[in-house]
């Protein structure tokens, strides 16, 4: 014996059922105690399984809400090392609008151009942070064939620029902007190279910030020909 | 109660439905690679050598599991549109390196003690645990990285990274636009990097530590909450200076930020301990979220009851009329 009632209790609760069915349903609901009772249990349950999925599937908060100002340790008493009186906050963090602003010079391009021209010339072309031999190491691609590395970046930025439809619109936003990140901080480093041109720490850093940029810039390509 | 056991020894490819919850047995060796293009990839180890996949995902989308020849893959190939999200939980063999990608993903990995290898692109990384090589690389976004021993490798542009007790030889965390904090141990062998162009480098010196300390900025600042006393020439933007017996090698770098140098307390600075809280808490959210799903499945189990309790009643209640109408037939 079957009860063709109770067995449509779940689809009338979803209201899945139509017409005369769902008329005869509602009928025999009037008229019947128990399958009443069980509707109204139905309905108790599916409500609550309903707040615990929304619950359950509420989309994950962002990891790191504010973390920067809850984590913030007191700084140290500053150590007198010729620096100059009490520490200063020199953190300058780049902003939007600074990036923005960045994205409307046209030097951004030619800055990687006159880098490499600089690292090909002769006085720069000397040894990097003594003793530092996994940043060598990591510098090479940027540092050891300039003229290669300079060929290497023009390629990829094309291959970006060609494949720059096939990225979703923030994924090239996050791209854009955090090329145009890297490509200020070549510029303030480069700047610091030609008033201090010796000074190897300077120079190190310059190739490392360009391993990055080539490293991003190689993402960057990969994504777009990935999504094609 | 955990669905039935597959076994992912030999090769299988196969789709997993919105909402679905597999184990596939693992022999030990094999790795697990991750590729999410949006959402959150969660990571837990467990003492099972078995992968646990579940997923939340759109039922447009599709989430893949290949497996074979060492690896197993579960790949969430939604519409490349970060809106368009996979939410992909796994619980994975203690030994297993994994590794994880993704683009607008969002990585936890929590108490594993295999490799760990991370890269995506507008997202958090965060890793409790993981051993001989921790690799990850975001672009836009944190990295946290706790309770992790090996060499660790960490990487972002635009955003800060947090390493803390680490239990390592070989350490190099750098950022761009964003600060890097270490707080873990320096052993007499070590090599270490901290570097960022435009944030403070913050590192804890252990007590015991020794370690040739070079610092190195342009228009940044040095700050120090014990004495150090610098060897070679005084140059107030680079300068070296020892702890201990100098065996370590630890460089601090900073273009245009502040070096600050901790000497290490007995117990874990606020700083770990809020950190700490933070990451439990976010791991927890998951947790929670699990057993969200459990209560739901709970519930399910429930209507099933009701429904089998109302069938009897219905039974016995047909049953009387039956006789009660074949009474007064007779």
């Amino acid at each position: 014996m079957s009860d063709r009632y109770t067995d449509r209790l779940s689809d009338y609760v979803d209201q899945d059922l139509e017409g005369a069915e769902r008329a005869e349903l509602e009928r025999h609901l009037r008229e019947c105690e128990e399958c009443a009772s069980t509707l109204s249990d139905l309905k108790r349950v599916v409500a609550r399984a309903g707040a615990l999925a929304d619950e359950a599937t509420a989309p994950a908060p962002d990891l790191w809400p504010g973390i920067v100002a809850r984590i913030r340790e007191p700084r140290p008493r500053a150590v007198p090392i010729g620096g100059g009186g009490a520490a200063s906050d020199h953190r300058r963090f780049f902003s939007v609008p600074q990036l923005l602003a960045a994205c409307l010079v046209a030097a951004v391009l030619s800055g990687t151009a006159v880098w490499f021209s600089q690292r090909s010339a002769p006085h720069e072309t000397g040894e990097l942070i003594p003793g530092s031999a996994s940043r060598n190491a990591a510098a090479e691609p940027a540092s050891s064939h300039p003229g290669a590395s300079a060929t290497a970046v023009e390629e990829l930025r094309a291959a970006l620029a060609s494949g720059r439809d096939d990225l979703d619109p923030a994924t090239v936003r996050t791209m854009e902007e955090s090329l145009m990140v890297i490509e200020i901080a070549i510029r303030e480093a480069r700047r610091a190279l030609d008033a201090d041109p010796h000074n190897t720490y300077v120079r190190a850093h310059l190739d490392e910030t360009m391993r990055r940029k080539v490293e991003l810039l190689h993402r960057a390509t990969m994504l777009a020909s990935a999504t094609r | 109660m955990l669905p039935a056991l597959a076994v992912a020894a030999g090769l299988a490819s196969f789709s997993l439905a919105p909402g679905a919850d597999t184990v596939l047995a693992v022999p030990p060796g094999f790795s697990l690679n991750v590729a999410n293009y949006a959402g959150e990839v969660f990571v837990e180890g467990w003492d099972r050598n078995a992968v646990r996949i579940r997923s939340e995902h759109s039922d447009e989308d599709r989430v893949t599991v290949l497996s074979g020849r060492g690896v197993m893959m579960v790949k969430a190939a939604s519409k490349h549109e970060e809106d368009r999200e996979a939410n992909l939980r796994l619980q994975v063999p203690l030994w297993m390196n994994v590794s994880i990608s993704g683009i607008h993903t969002d990585v936890i990995v929590n108490g594993t003690r295999g490799q760990v290898k991370v890269e995506t692109v507008h997202g958090d990384v965060i890793v409790r645990g993981g051993r001989r090589r921790i690799d990850l690389n975001t672009v836009n976004d944190d990295i946290c990285v706790s309770d992790a021993a090996g060499t660790i490798r960490a990487e972002t542009v635009n955003g800060d990274a947090y390493v803390w007790r680490a239990q390592s030889d070989s350490v190099d965390v750098s950022t761009v636009n964003g600060d890097v904090v270490y707080e873990g141990s320096m052993g007499d062998a070590g090599v270490y990097r901290f570097a960022s162009h435009n944030g403070d480098v913050a590192v804890t010196v252990p007590r015991a530590a020794n370690a040739a300390i070079a610092v190195s900025t342009f228009a940044g600042d040095f700050e120090s909450n014990f004495p150090v006393t610098l060897s070679g020439t005084h140059n107030p933007k680079r300068f070296q200076f020892c702890v201990g017996n100098c065996s370590a090698r630890v460089d601090l770098e900073s273009f245009q930020g502040t070096i600050q140098l901790y000497r290490a307390a007995e117990a874990a600075s606020a700083r770990v301990q809020r950190m700490d809280a933070i990451v439990g808490r976010i791991v927890e959210q998951r947790e929670r979220t699990e057993d969200l799903q459990s209560r739901i499945e709970q519930a399910r189990r429930g209507v099933k009851k009701v429904f089998e309790r109302s069938k009897k009643r219905h039974e016995i209640h047909e049953t009387r009329e039956e006789e009660l109408g074949g009474g007064d037939g007779e």
